[in-house]
């Protein structure tokens, strides 16, 4: 919220002497976004009265006028249509500056001497009318600078205003802020209202409107002017606080909430009638908005009616037909007290945005209505005349609940406390009434009507912290019970994984959750992924499923990024589609020369095995088997496998198809890995383990001709199911397919690592496994012994 | 005859060893000293002299045989030694890459929450996870923010089609925490969270750590005696300057903002404050019994602060020109 030291002196004029104000506000709560000068530097420009103006033939719009600043006098030629015989306008004589930079000189424009320039308030800086000149108040003093003339010589601070603070939200507001940290007086509110009518309107709440409306004040003005022009003054504290000028009415009411923090209203009392209803609407019912749209009510919504025709949604916005216009003579202003529950919602369902609407959510003084009526009536009786009527009033403002402080709750919550009558003091200087209670030492304090956020002790705790500041609390190390923190031995812990992936040439990436559904199409065979109701874009409506395509886009990047050779890995929560779990998933993509850019290098583009290496080095002490999967939509069908771990599948593994790889713009096959991190944390990397014999390795090498299609895992696992003890492992060290071999046919060559168990094994016993090997071999898969 | 004979073996071994590399000499070892090699064959004879020739026999044999050991020792040390001379010419070229890829890299988010994570555990923090797809119960209600509260304007949220929506922040996991866990609760929770805001200053997925510790007597001052030790631990400088203003989080009460001063400038890091009733309440702890203070801060901005980059788009580029700094 944009406020003005200028306006909040009306309220506090100390408030202009308080030095490091912007420390002030830091230092309790009101955080300052920015601070600004109000206006621009208008150093030696001066109000001027025109006493004379001539047409200069053959010149088109521009005329001669004569001026009068102080005891001096000019002549300027000025083209501005609204210049007026009389008028008073701000006047750069020559020699000074406009704030865009423009230097003024006397200039002979049209054969006429030219001792200046009449400005524009966009010319002045002073916002972005550039219709005509800046007429100045009447009774501006010709001669008196500009600056002083519109209070320039002040500062605008934009605030940011926590959503619990509706009592911040306006001048007064903030004056009564700063008079309670520096133990100030803030100027009471005029709240009289002096009559010159006794017209007066009928004013009903409904029964179920009493709770969401507790006050509601009307107050009829008749024969004013709607057409006049506001007064700059007041059009220039609108404009340093942001807001636009309206129209007059309108502009006064914006005055007065901005002043003093209570919305107002102004109808025009011959479309509104003689009666106010304040209900909630009925099912169904429409009504045009101020803003032009139509509003679709709903029964929460609370209507101020006239003659029970809905006129404005209370707390709101006014509706098109019962506002003010240029046209206007009768208004009836309102200023009424709605409760934050009441308000709150509109109008994000409205989808509108309303100041009055964001004050009432956050609660706005019940004592205000009357005061606020009072100084927007003075404002308008002044500059659009018209006659007082008579006020109404329905309801009145509730009183606050007592809220109690135990003795010692603020030393125990903040770890130091201020003495008993200091937390007192500072309460009242807040508004609260506050009296002690003796028996438990306790303070019992009422919270003033603009505060809503006071409620429990903790609150109150917040307020005398708040108003010392927090230097004073002290700064402790807590003396605490130990507790170890638990530390299990997991296959897989997100730091450890991380840093063997990195170890093994890997990048980790950090990309979004939600992903173009075209992704989870392609890579998951998803069709209908989790979708966000309110996405950034089309591009990042899905939750994905799998960190795959975002690898692999994120692995198109840098090859287009002029990258050779490119290895990713991501580790963060997914979310597949029909389950209620978000598994972390850590995926792994390897694509490009297995050693690009290398004196030694390996051109060869990474493939199956080389991702495959990765991932057994990073799943090390447990044993995964690899059962070659053909259907998964992001793999090659002949190149790809699932990884069971036991009975459980805990991913994939393979390269991802070429039409994909294609699709997404990769220069190289790509072999990736993704396994569900979760499952894996959860198994332990190692039970047991027990001491290895000292008895010699024997080995020897068994060659034998099988169908292509025997996968050599299957032979391996078939010398492996025989259980011979001696055998300590089975390694496939060559596998060959080619002319040596038959059409179909693949040679692999096994070597049988053994051990004796007791003793060393002899020849005998040697031969007799290596038989044992191959006959199994021969059985199960058909396979013909080679060589010896 | 028998010298003669043994003189014609040690010859026969001195030509084939001077011929011989050091792969062979295993070979002619066992020609020689073997079963059925020729010294071999001779100490088997030796059994079959009749037993007052044996033992001349066997003397004359064992010089012969200790004669071939040292020239084969001999030849041996020859061959390595020449071996050793020639591999002493060899040279590489040093400043050449080693074979293998080159290191990657963990993610500077990653690095950083690390580095919290390990700072907060030398204090008995336990790190705690939670959800990113959360419900409104969690992610606002049980942290006191009613339906409707303009302090839901404070978060712009992604929904998702069936109501529910991505976490906004990581104080959920205070909720989920304090419901499956007894006192003394001393948390960090790091992890990502979504709001709908796309600037230069801002992405719509960003990383937070959660910090919550609760248990009798946790007092604000201890929080302050917290953030000051773990900023300073985090940057390195004892000397760091932390401040504390006074702000508003309905899940605090009372709530502040921490601000550090870095390189003269001061740059709000956290928020903070003593953790509302209310949301011990909804966390299953009773309010009455126990008090803490929760804070929260944002690890990219922590990340950028700390390697001194200030572009947090490049945090979520993933372009490995960027990524391989922090190799």
């Amino acid at each position: 919220m944009l406020v003005s030291v200028d306006w909040i002196a009306d309220y506090l004029p100390q408030v202009r002497s308080i030095e490091y104000l912007p420390h002030l506000f830091t230092d309790h709560g009101l955080e300052v976004e920015s601070c600004a000068a109000a206006g621009p530097d208008l150093a030696g420009l001066v109000a001027a009265r025109v006493t004379e103006v001539k047409s200069l033939a053959g010149s088109g719009k521009a005329r001669l006028c004569s001026i009068e600043h102080g005891s001096k006098s000019s002549q300027v030629v000025c083209a501005a249509a609204n210049l007026a015989n009389r008028g008073i306008y701000a006047f750069a004589p020559a020699g000074t500056t406009l704030p865009d930079g423009r230097r003024i000189e006397t200039a002979t424009v049209h054969g006429q001497r030219s001792e200046g320039m009449l400005c524009s308030a966009s010319e002045l800086g002073l916002g972005d009318d550039c219709s005509g000149l800046l007429r100045l108040d009447k009774g501006s003093e010709p001669g008196t600078e500009l600056s002083r003339l519109l209070a320039l010589d002040d500062q605008v601070y934009d605030l940011a205003i926590t959503p619990n603070r509706g009592d911040w939200l306006s001048m007064r507001g903030i004056a009564r802020e700063l008079a309670a940290l520096r133990k100030f007086r803030i100027k009471p509110l005029k709240s009289t209202i002096t009559a010159g009518g006794t017209e007066k309107i009928e004013v009903a709440i409904d029964p179920d409107a009493r709770q969401a409306c507790l006050r509601f004040c009307a107050l009829p003005i008749s024969g004013v002017k709607a057409d006049v022009a506001t007064p700059l003054w007041m059009r220039e504290r609108l404009r340093r606080c942001g807001v636009r000028p309206v129209s007059v009415i309108v502009d006064i009411t914006n005055y007065a909430m901005l002043a003093i923090g209570q919305p107002l209203h102004a109808f025009d009392r011959q479309q509104l009638g003689e009666s106010i209803t304040v209900r909630f609407a009925n099912r169904g019912e429409r009504m045009e908005l101020l803003d032009g749209s139509e509003a679709k009510l709903s029964k929460d919504m609370l209507l101020v009616c006239g003659d029970h025709k809905p006129a404005a949604i209370a707390g709101v916005m006014g509706g098109k037909t019962s506002g003010v216009s240029l046209a206007t003579e009768n208004i009836v202003l309102e200023a009424a007290h709605f409760s934050p529950a009441a308000i709150r919602g509109k109008t994000r369902e409205l989808n509108v945005n309303s100041e009055a609407a964001f004050r009432f959510e956050r609660g706005v003084d019940p004592n205000l209505p009357i005061a606020a009526l009072a100084l927007a009536a003075r404002l308008i009786k002044k500059i659009c005349g018209g006659r007082i009527g008579s006020l109404t009033e329905v309801g009145a403002a509730p009183a606050a609940g007592e809220v109690k402080l135990a003795d010692g709750r603020v030393e125990k919550l903040l770890g130091f406390s201020p003495s008993r009558s200091e937390n007192a003091a500072i309460l009242r200087r807040l508004g609260c009434t506050v009296h002690g209670s003796k028996p438990d030492k306790a303070l019992i304090a009422r919270p003033p009507s603009w505060r809503f956020d006071i409620e429990r002790a903790e609150d109150l705790v917040e307020e005398i912290v708040r108003v010392l500041g927090y230097e004073s609390v002290p700064t402790t190390m807590p003396q605490f019970t130990g507790r170890f923190l638990p530390c299990p031995e997991p296959l897989l812990a997100p730091t450890a994984a991380r840093r063997h992936l990195a170890a093994e040439g890997f990048f980790e990436t950090v990309t979004f959750s939600f992903v173009p559904p075209a992704w989870e199409a392609d890579f998951y065979g998803n069709s209908k992924p989790l979708t966000l109701a309110n996405p950034l874009s089309e591009e990042a409506s899905a939750m994905r499923s799998g960190l795959l395509a975002s690898l692999v886009a994120g692995a198109a990047y840098n090859f287009s990024h002029s990258q050779r050779s490119v290895r990713l890995f991501e580790l963060s929560r997914c979310f597949p589609a029909g389950s209620s779990n978000q598994p972390r998933m850590l995926a792994a993509l390897a694509c490009g020369p297995r050693l690009a850019d290398h004196w030694d290098g390996c051109e060869r583009s990474c493939d199956f095995f080389d991702i495959k290496a990765v991932l057994v080095r990073l799943l090390a002490g447990c044993r995964i088997d690899f059962r070659k999967e053909s259907s998964h939509p992001a793999l090659h069908p002949g190149k790809a496998a699932r990884l069971m771990l036991g009975t459980r599948q805990i991913g994939i593994i393979g390269e991802i198809r070429p039409q994909l790889a294609d699709r997404y713009a990769l220069p190289h096959p790509a072999a990736v890995f993704e396994i569900d991190f979760d499952a894996c944390a959860t198994v332990m990397r190692l039970a047991s383990a027990k001491p290895q014999s000292r008895l010699p390795l024997v080995r020897r090498d068994l060659a034998v001709e099988a169908d292509a299609g025997v996968e050599a895992g299957q032979l391996v696992e078939s010398i492996l199911m025989l259980a011979i003890p001696e055998i300590f492992a089975v390694d496939v060290f060559d596998v060959y397919a080619g002319e040596q071999v038959g059409a179909g046919k693949k040679s692999v060559g096994l070597r049988i690592t053994m051990q004796g168990a007791e003793a060393n094994l002899v020849d005998e016993r040697i031969d007799a496994i290596v038989e044992e090997a191959a006959a199994s071999l021969a059985k199960n898969h058909a396979t013909i012994r080679r060589g010896s | 005859m028998v010298a003669a004979q043994e003189q014609e073996i040690l010859n026969q071994a001195a030509q084939q060893l001077a011929a011989a590399e050091i792969a062979d000499l295993d070979k002619i070892k066992s020609e020689f000293l073997g079963k059925r090699g020729h010294i071999g064959r001779m100490l088997q004879q030796i059994g079959q002299l009749p037993p007052e020739q044996r033992k001349e026999a066997g003397i004359k044999t064992n010089a012969v045989r200790s004669k071939f050991e040292q020239m084969l020792s001999a030849r041996r040390e020859e061959l390595k030694r020449q071996r050793f001379a020639s591999q002493e010419h060899e040279a590489v070229d040093v400043t050449l890459a080693g074979r293998g890829p080159r290191a990657g890299a963990l993610h500077p988010i990653s690095q950083v929450t690390e580095r919290v994570a390990q700072i907060f555990a030398s204090m008995g923090f336990a790190v705690a996870d939670g959800p990113e797809i959360e419900d409104d119960f969690h992610n606002f209600e049980a942290l006191n923010h009613p339906e409707d509260h303009p302090a839901r304007s404070m978060h712009d949220t992604f929904y998702l089609q069936d109501g529910r929506l991505l976490r906004t922040h990581t104080s959920p996991v205070q909720i989920r925490y304090l419901k499956s866990n007894s006192r003394p609760v001393r948390i960090i929770a790091p992890g990502r969270c979504y709001r709908v805001d796309n600037d230069a200053t801002h992405s719509p997925m960003f990383h937070q750590v959660e910090g919550l510790w609760v248990d009798d007597q946790v007092r604000f001052s201890d929080l302050k005696g917290i953030l000051l030790a773990f900023f300073s631990e985090f940057f390195e400088d004892a000397s760091l300057q932390v401040r504390f203003r006074p702000s508003y989080f309905p899940f605090t009460e009372p709530s502040a903002e921490c601000d550090i001063k870095l390189r003269g400038k001061w740059l709000e890091v956290a928020g903070c404050g003593m953790v509302h009733p209310n949301v011990l309440a909804a966390g299953g702890h009773d309010p009455q019994l126990c008090q803490g203070w929760a804070f929260g801060t944002g690890l990219d901005r922590l990340a950028m602060l700390r390697y001194g980059f200030g572009d947090l788009r490049a945090l979520f580029e993933n372009d490995l020109r960027f990524l391989a700094q922090f190799a």
